[in-house]
């Protein structure tokens, strides 16, 4: 027996009404509503996870999910009860609520998604994939569409689909590249930790007027680089990825916050801001395909999830990794793999310590020219 | 024969055997103190009836074969109205009987889904 949002809250609340209106007349009707002991959305918190969790744990795959996020529409407690349990360890990298887009994915497998893209809007639409085919439609998670200013590019991120003003509350980042489109940065909406200062920029004075809650600091955060270098062979090879990210960490290792220990790096703001809150940086690369002779062409194992040859294809592994113990990252797994099926469809496979959001961004900086790469 | 009294004073006269799958009964009988019945404040007579009836068909041994107990529970808990539903479970909670808690809160997962 289906039941949709709405008739779950006023069947609850149903309950409550009777309480109330019990208590108003004869003491038999006051032990009577006493003895209902409150309705559903006060029970006791021990059996409301027992409830929540029972339906957490059916409803794994979207679209049936929906039905986490409805238990989290019930009341505050409900609310309280259901994030808790979609944020558990063991819960980790399934995608609930739209903030989960922002947590690092699953640890033993990829979320597997599809980017659309249309070239009239310059509009690029994220997907979870729900099935294997790369044709049926998916969950929609995030959307970018891409603004040409002057010197540089933006593409701005969003959950909704048809809004990409920086001021909205469906904002959640944008990606900015250099006019050449070969070095890029990821700025997140949110601060990544507390005591983060948003970058200064015009757009951020202009749209913190527009905030709900003055107590959040509005504004961009930078949360990461890329830059593609040159390819120093003369025939069409692949290009060289190179992605600084400050990731969460899933589980921070007390023993990756010496500073000490990192690797000497390229001086950027992000290096002394390091571990004040347990995340880290994550260095990625782009795996280098091998030449394959008798196809003559580059190769990359894409596992059947990607079926076009295209420049834009790539699979990111991580050099530097702060979700491992050591720190160093583990340079064979691949932590995204993004490329081409179909002409304006891609996928994407993205895996702890990227984020939806993350992996989204690192995507769109293979579309659009690198003039100095090809 | 074990006495449970309801908090609104009906008594029920159970086998020790089907009184023993609550946790909470159990111990009390382990600590004897059930001399003059067991009070349960926190239980009207109508769900205390609809508790004894699921332990007596899970009397160990005297329900049947597992399919045949699974289609009578199906059967008990699709036939209660949800204020029911939700004292069963307040009460399944504070008696201790695990599979009927599980039984009544998995019924409430699969009415969200």
């Amino acid at each position: 027996m289906p039941l949709s949002r709405s008739l779950l809250s006023r069947r609850l609340s149903s309950i409550s009404f009777r309480d109330q209106g019990g208590a108003e007349t004869t003491t038999e009707s006051k032990t009577e509503s006493r003895e209902m002991s409150g309705s559903w959305s006060s029970m006791l918190p021990e059996l409301l996870t027992e409830i929540i969790r029972r339906v957490e744990d059916t409803e794994d795959q979207w679209p049936q999910r929906r039905d986490v996020v409805t238990c989290a529409c019930v009341s505050k407690k409900w609310r309280e009860i259901t994030q808790e349990i979609v944020t558990s360890p063991c819960n980790f990298g399934k995608i609930t609520f739209p903030s989960c887009l922002k947590l690092a994915g699953p640890r033993d497998f990829s979320n597997q998604c599809l980017i659309k893209r249309n070239k009239k809007t310059s509009t690029f639409y994220l997907y979870l994939a729900l099935t294997p085919s790369f044709t049926d439609k998916g969950k929609f998670l995030l959307a970018a569409r891409r603004f040409r200013t002057g010197a540089y590019t933006e593409y701005i991120i969003s959950l909704d689909a048809d809004d990409f003003s920086q001021g909205s509350n469906a904002y959640v980042g944008k990606l900015r590249s250099d006019f050449l489109g070969t070095n890029f940065t990821v700025y997140d909406s949110q601060p990544p930790h507390n005591g983060a200062k948003p970058s200064n920029g015009k757009s951020s004075r202009r749209f913190a007027s527009k905030q709900i809650s003055p107590q959040v600091p509005a504004g961009n955060f930078e949360v990461g680089h890329v830059s593609y270098k040159f390819n120093l062979l003369k025939s069409r090879g692949p290009r060289r990825m190179v992605s600084t990210l400050r990731c969460a960490s899933p589980s921070p290792s007390p023993s990756s916050s010496s500073s000490a220990d990192q690797k000497p790096l390229d001086v950027t703001k992000m290096m002394k801001k390091l571990n004040k809150d347990g995340s880290g940086f994550t260095i990625l690369k782009n795996k280098a395909p091998r030449w394959h002779e008798q196809l003559q062409c580059w190769c990359l194992n894409f596992h059947g999830r990607v079926t076009v040859a295209s420049v834009k294809n790539f699979q990111l592994v991580a050099t530097i990794d702060q979700s491992q113990p050591s720190g160093k990252g583990d340079e064979e797994t691949v932590l995204l793999q993004f490329g081409k099926v179909g002409d304006d469809t891609f996928t994407m496979d993205y895996r702890q310590p990227l984020s939806a959001f993350q992996a989204f961004a690192l995507c769109l900086t293979s579309f659009g020219t690198k003039l100095a790469c090809e | 024969m074990i006495v449970l009294k309801s908090s609104d004073g009906e008594t029920f006269e159970i086998e020790e055997a089907v009184a023993l799958q609550s946790q909470t009964i159990a111990h009390m009988v382990e600590d004897d103190c059930v001399e003059n019945g067991i009070p349960l404040a926190n239980v009207t007579g109508e769900i205390l009836a609809k508790i004894i009836e699921y332990c007596k068909k899970h009397v160990e041994g005297g329900g049947g074969s597992e399919e045949e107990l699974k289609i009578w529970d199906k059967e008990f808990i699709e036939n209660i109205d949800q204020s029911t539903l939700f004292n069963l479970i307040l009460a399944a909670n504070y008696l201790n009987i695990k599979t009927l808690l599980d039984l009544t809160c998995q019924r409430v997962a699969d009415m969200i889904s």
